[in-house]
């Protein structure tokens, strides 16, 4: 079923403004919370056709859904994860309820903080900068492409405890008449400590990169939310990929690298530490499915694609930049004439 | 013995040859006359005698040894006196000028010894005091060639005996301080940064270490740690043990310096001549 919100005032469709924070008509202007609209409650619903199954030459390619558009009418073809959408035709943000009820309700979600002008504003702004950046690059660039997407995330909870042996010493100098002498003392530091980790965040979705999803973080959880299906109203949403399972893995590599920093970070006032032996035991506690805030702008500049992202709520931003190679080249040359000549005259003042 | 009449060319031939290595590179020459008898105390065969041992001292311990008697000390003390001559005369083992002098003082009936360079440095006014000690009977009982041969003996063990004993030191005052010896002319040596080969690689390697961090800058990090997910409340230090198990020592030697007290054999007061160089020494009237 495709779900979206009209608005009381026009019937227009309401979207999810992230200034103001609550659902927006942007035809009348009428603005009303989350909790109001579920008063309120006028929505479509499109009778859908599924098509399931497999398409020649096509795999394993599961659940496609292919939707009549509640306002023009238009066919509109998703893939198997889209949980929220646009019409292609009229641009009416259309949500797929069956992929965001359920077993496949995300239990908490990050609202949209940064609208799209904002985002467009940083993007531009980001462009600008960077002493090594190609100048074409910013005229160049395609930014009205710019989407706001939400990142299905499992967010992990963890007790962890490890145990830690190390060899440490502390060393000090003393000086008696014509000799120095050192005293190195051997410590043997034994640990254990444990401690619980909350809500760490894996993306659960399989089209984006694992690494870029990494630096967006951190997501502040205190503008966390229950999930409301409206706050999806406006923009790009999608279910996950995998489960948490299989996610878990890269979850407790994280988890381990943190408890064993934590134990490191109590063994203190040694000139050298030296680990000889740790044993980490993990505990699965929960795992939550949850929506992070993405904006995402896929760009080309000469023959190579670029990711640009940047965290909806945060607002920072992790992407990869070009790097022109001719000012990278003009910079070292620069320098190294620069370097040169000062060594030069200091050369003939010694 | 017609030493008089010898004085004269003798004294033209050394005063034409000081003149040739005064204010040269100082290198110690053996054929330059050590021993200047003035005061006609010694005999020829004791003149060349000590000539000789002057020599083999001078070559054993590396400073230059000298002899001077005189009647007349045309107005000056000893010490200057003997300082100038040593200076004018432009005696020295190396570019410090290094050595002593003995001058039999007639006029002012003083017998000062005069130390330049490091020899400085091996006598300190303790040992001048000692040698003169020891010459001071030859001197009251005239014995003249003796308490010069004496002199020579002394310096010889002196030496010795303070380059197996105090190595250190000695190394330390051969490492080129010649803090004392400011007429020795300044090592110049270029300074690395003139060299243009080298200038080159370390400009290209800093500036490659620069771009490298300008492009790196425009990579994007990660902003969390260990601590950004972890509850505080439920942190728990089950077991904490620092055990200590032994300590190691190991021992260096430092280098001492010459200068200043401790353990090592410090050099002699110093005062400077008339020609700015400076001096030690010490004297006795007998």
């Amino acid at each position: 079923m495709v779900r979206s919100y009209s608005c009381p005032g026009c019937g227009a469709v309401m979207e999810f403004d992230a200034e103001k924070q609550k659902m927006l008509c942007s035809h009348c202007g009428t603005a009303c919370t989350i909790e109001e609209l579920d008063n309120i409650l006028e929505y479509d619903v499109e009778r859908e056709d599924e098509i399931s199954g497999e398409f020649e030459g096509n795999g394993d390619r599961g659940d496609f859904k292919e939707f009549k558009c509640p306002s023009c009418g238009a066919d509109i073809l998703t893939d198997e994860n889209t949980s929220a959408t646009f019409c292609s035709f009229c641009g009416r943000p259309n949500l797929i309820e069956d992929r965001l009820t359920g077993v496949d309700m995300p239990s908490v979600v990050i609202p949209f903080k940064i609208e799209k002008n904002s985002a467009r504003e940083k993007y531009l702004s980001w462009a600008k900068k960077g002493i090594l950046t190609p100048s074409g690059f910013y005229k160049d660039s395609t930014i009205e492409k710019i989407s706001g997407i939400y990142v299905p995330f499992w967010l992990y909870d963890y007790n962890a405890r490890i145990d830690l042996t190390a060899e440490c010493t502390k060393v000090h100098h003393e000086t008696r008449g014509n000799y120095r002498y050192t005293y190195t003392d051997h410590y043997m530091v034994t640990r254990d400590v444990e401690s619980n980790y909350e809500r760490i965040p894996v993306d659960a979705s399989e089209k984006m990169p694992d690494d870029v999803m990494d630096k967006l973080e951190p997501f502040a959880y205190q503008d966390m939310t229950k999930f409301e299906m409206p706050y999806l109203s406006g923009y790009y949403s999608e279910k996950y990929n995998y489960t948490a399972e299989q996610m878990s893995q890269r979850a407790e590599n994280r988890i381990r690298e943190y408890i064993l920093q934590t134990a490191r970070d109590t063994i203190k006032g040694y000139s050298t530490v030296n680990i000889r032996h740790s044993n980490s035991r993990l505990r699965k506690i929960k795992a939550e499915y949850g929506l992070m805030p993405v904006w995402i702008l896929n760009y080309r500049y000469k023959e190579k694609d670029y990711l640009f992202t940047l965290n909806g709520q945060t607002g920072k931003i992790v992407a990869e930049k070009p790097i022109s190679k001719g000012k990278a080249v003009a910079w070292f040359g620069g320098l190294t004439t620069v370097i040169f000549t000062i060594l030069m005259i200091i050369g003939q003042l010694l | 013995m017609n030493i008089k009449r010898f004085k004269i060319p003798a004294f033209l031939i050394v005063f034409v040859m000081s003149i040739m290595f005064c204010g040269y590179t100082k290198e110690y020459d053996e054929y330059q006359s050590k021993v200047y008898d003035d005061a006609g105390l010694f005999t020829e065969y004791e003149i060349d005698e000590l000539q000789e041992m002057c020599v083999s001292s001078a070559n054993q311990t590396k400073l230059d040894v000298v002899v001077a008697t005189i009647n007349d000390s045309q107005g000056k003390s000893s010490m200057v006196y003997a300082d100038d001559f040593y200076d004018d005369m432009g005696f020295g083992y190396d570019q410090g000028g290094s050595g002593l002098i003995l001058l039999m003082d007639m006029d002012n009936r003083e017998i000062y010894i005069s130390t330049e360079g490091i020899a400085i440095q091996y006598f300190n006014d303790n040992d001048i005091d000692n040698v003169l000690d020891d010459l001071y009977n030859y001197m009251v009982s005239e014995d003249y060639y003796n308490a010069a041969v004496t002199f020579i003996n002394e310096v010889n063990s002196h030496v010795s005996r303070i380059n197996n004993y105090y190595y250190d030191d000695v190394e330390s005052w051969f490492d080129g301080d010649y803090t004392d010896y400011e007429d020795f002319e300044e090592d110049s040596h270029e300074s690395i940064f003139a060299n243009p080969l080298i200038d080159l690689l370390v400009a290209a390697v800093v500036s490659a270490i620069i771009v490298l961090c300008m492009t790196s800058k425009s990579k994007s990090r990660m902003t969390v740690n260990a601590n950004t997910y972890m509850n505080r409340n439920k942190f728990n230090m089950h077991r904490s043990m620092d055990t200590y198990l032994r300590t190691t020592v190991t021992k260096t030697k430092i280098q001492s310096s010459s200068s200043g007290g401790g353990s090592g054999h410090s050099g002699g007061s110093h005062h400077r001549s008339s020609s700015g160089r400076s001096h030690g020494g010490g004297g006795r009237k007998f």
